[in-house]
């Protein structure tokens, strides 16, 4: 084993331990599967497939649950092992920063991808034995669901990284990471409501989307929601996605940067720590 | 190359704007046995840090070996094991996974059979499947131990190996010190109890208040710390030492009351009989005697004041 994948295989091990996290976990797979059962009741005359209701309910379930699980697992993983003083001795070992950043995110992913794959991936066979096979056009938005989900939670731990390099003390991240989340995943688009509401016609689409861009977790909804087809119009939104002009690919390559910018800061702030 | 550690001009100003070290140059031989002597924060974790790359040195160069700890931190890592003044460890890691893990972390192939014999040397082989969170300080402490010589450092670090540490355990760490030299491993240990040092060493580094302020052999620092003074109370004041008497190196105290009286407590003679003869002979009366020691802390003092 190399040096990186020792840091990510042990951070890993300690991650399943997480009692926080395997109850979030725990959470998005119990939410999945309800949704998937109450989806499964008859969905009216819209014309709506079973899997796109699912899809538009998960990602719902997925702005709420993927951002708090990123967060859990990252505000501590800088701070943590300082205060502990396990940072210490890594530090001593010929591992470099780097190294230690990356090793902790790809163990990280490595649990957002196992949430995903079992919450989202029990609710999907429960529908699937319970009705008609959805189509391939069904399982590609389902697909899409889930990588984006796991981009969603990159961002998050880049943030979570972010708030735990940069204070001295576990409570402190903890309460930063505490205010990242309500923020973005909250207040962000009650703000963003009201400035509508308020200036309505006045506010050129073009900033309103800009505007979104700036949070992670409207990218992910957009990526997901508004792209057309069965999706948007299952969420309502096709008004909304009519007027964004901004392509699916557009939105997924603003999702990766989101998905590695923080990081990428997280690292260049751990660089010039000293323990 | 005879300095396996070479360390020259280093200084560490804290973000603080606190000093803690002042242009260091040290050089530590391959496969001595080295004590870093001072009292408490005159910056031996510092200096021992910076080496192991846990703190940048403000100005200075270090080389392990012949490799720039900053340029080329791998190389100079790779040779280096740390027992931190510090107990951390993962809690919930078993003994055996967390000294296996460190060996993988430097790079290093698998050998349980090395993992065995360094577990068995601290007498940690029963706890291998132990939990560390289960074990009392002295154990966690071996275990940091057996993590530092998972993979065969060419130099230990021991910073303040033997502080708040049981009988039993301070026996094996010398037992094991002694068993590391002759396997040729270099080891640097960090400590303010001379008799540690002298115990353990073959040379000696005094450090305070950030300064290195002498290198010794340790056979020749503790003929140093071995004098004793010897004060005479005198009946009645001396206006000056007579000349009989000066081949003793006496010292007059200000007021002519007090005669000083330096001597080597290893020495085969003091020069206390003879000194005591004379003094009757000169006809100079003393109506109290007592002897000192020199503490550490005075013996810094007095190094720290004889450099400037
Ligand atoms: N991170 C730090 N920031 C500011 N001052 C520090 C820091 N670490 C240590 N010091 C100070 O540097 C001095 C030397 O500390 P240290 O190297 O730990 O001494 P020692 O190990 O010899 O007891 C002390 O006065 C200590 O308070
Ligand atoms: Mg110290």
């Amino acid at each position: 084993m190399t040096p990186l994948a020792v840091v990510a295989w042990q951070e890993f091990r300690n991650d399943l331990r997480n009692r926080w996290v395997l109850a979030a976990t725990g959470l998005l797979a119990i939410f999945a599967l309800a949704l998937a059962f109450l989806g499964g009741a008859p969905a009216g005359t819209t014309g709506v497939g079973r899997i796109d209701l699912l899809v538009v309910s998960l990602a719902s379930l997925s702005i709420f649950l993927i951002p708090l699980l990123a967060l859990l697992l990252s505000y501590d993983s800088i701070v943590g092992e300082v205060e502990r003083g396990t940072m210490l001795l890594l530090l001593a070992y010929p591992v470099s920063r780097a190294e230690i950043v990356a090793g902790k995110f790809l163990a990280h992913l490595g649990i957002l991808l196992v949430a995903v794959t079992v919450g989202f991936g029990s609710a999907a066979a429960a529908l699937a034995f319970t009705g008609d096979a959805p189509g391939t056009a069904e399982w590609a938005a389902f697909l899409r669901l889930c990588i984006t989900s796991v981009a969603l939670g990159a961002s998050f731990l880049g943030l979570g990284y972010l708030a735990s390099t940069m204070v001295t003390e576990r409570a402190t991240a903890a309460g930063l990471a505490l205010g990242v989340w309500l923020l973005l995943v909250i207040v962000f688009d009650l703000v963003l409501l009201a400035a509508l509401v308020a200036f309505g016609s006045d506010i050129p689409p073009a900033a309103v989307e800009a505007a979104l861009m700036l949070n992670p977790a409207d990218v992910f909804r957009l990526a997901n929601l508004a792209v057309g087809g069965n999706v948007s119009e299952a969420a309502g939104m096709v008004g909304i996605g009519a007027e964004l002009r901004l392509p699916a690919s557009a939105l997924n390559g603003v999702l990766a940067l989101w998905a590695i910018l923080p990081l990428a800061g997280a690292w260049l702030l751990f660089r010039r720590r000293e323990v | 190359m005879n300095s396996v550690l070479s360390i020259s001009n280093l200084s560490k100003t804290y973000a603080s704007g606190f000093q803690a070290l002042r242009n260091v140059d040290l050089e530590i031989r391959r496969g001595e046995i080295f004590a870093l002597l001072g009292p408490n924060g005159a910056g031996k974790t510092t200096l021992i840090s910076i080496v192991c790359g846990l703190v940048n040195a403000s100005t200075g160069r270090v080389l392990v070996d012949g490799h720039d700890i900053v340029t080329d931190y791998r190389a100079a890592r790779s040779m280096i094991g740390l027992v931190p003044q510090e107990l951390t460890t993962d809690a919930f890691e078993t003994v055996w996974a967390t000294v296996s893990f460190t060996r993988a972390l430097f790079g290093k192939k698998p050998d349980p059979e090395h993992i065995r014999n360094v577990l068995e040397g601290l007498s940690l082989w029963d706890k291998r499947d132990s939990r560390l969170i289960t074990l009392s300080g002295g154990m966690k402490r071996r275990v940091m131990i057996a993590k530092a010589l998972s993979h065969e450092p060419q130099i230990l670090f021991l910073d303040e190996p033997t502080a708040g540490v049981d009988v039993e355990l301070r026996r094996d760490m010398w037992d094991l010190v002694e068993g590391l030299r002759k396997t040729g491993v270099t080891i640097i240990l960090t400590t303010h109890y001379i008799e540690e040092a002298e115990q353990m060493a073959d040379r000696v580094g005094v450090i305070a208040r950030g300064e290195i302020i002498l290198v010794e052999e340790k056979i020749e620092l503790m003929r140093k710390l071995g004098r004793k003074q010897l004060s005479l109370h005198l009946q009645k004041p001396l206006e000056r030492i007579p000349q009989s008497l000066e081949h003793h190196h006496l010292e007059l105290s200000a007021d002519g009351m007090y005669l000083i009286y330096t001597y080597d407590t290893r020495a085969e003679r003091t020069g206390i009989t003879r000194l005591l003869g004379d003094l009757n002979e000169a006809g100079i009366r003393f109506r109290d005697l007592h002897t000192s020691q020199k503490s550490l802390e005075e013996i810094f003092v007095d190094l720290v004041r004889d450099r400037r």
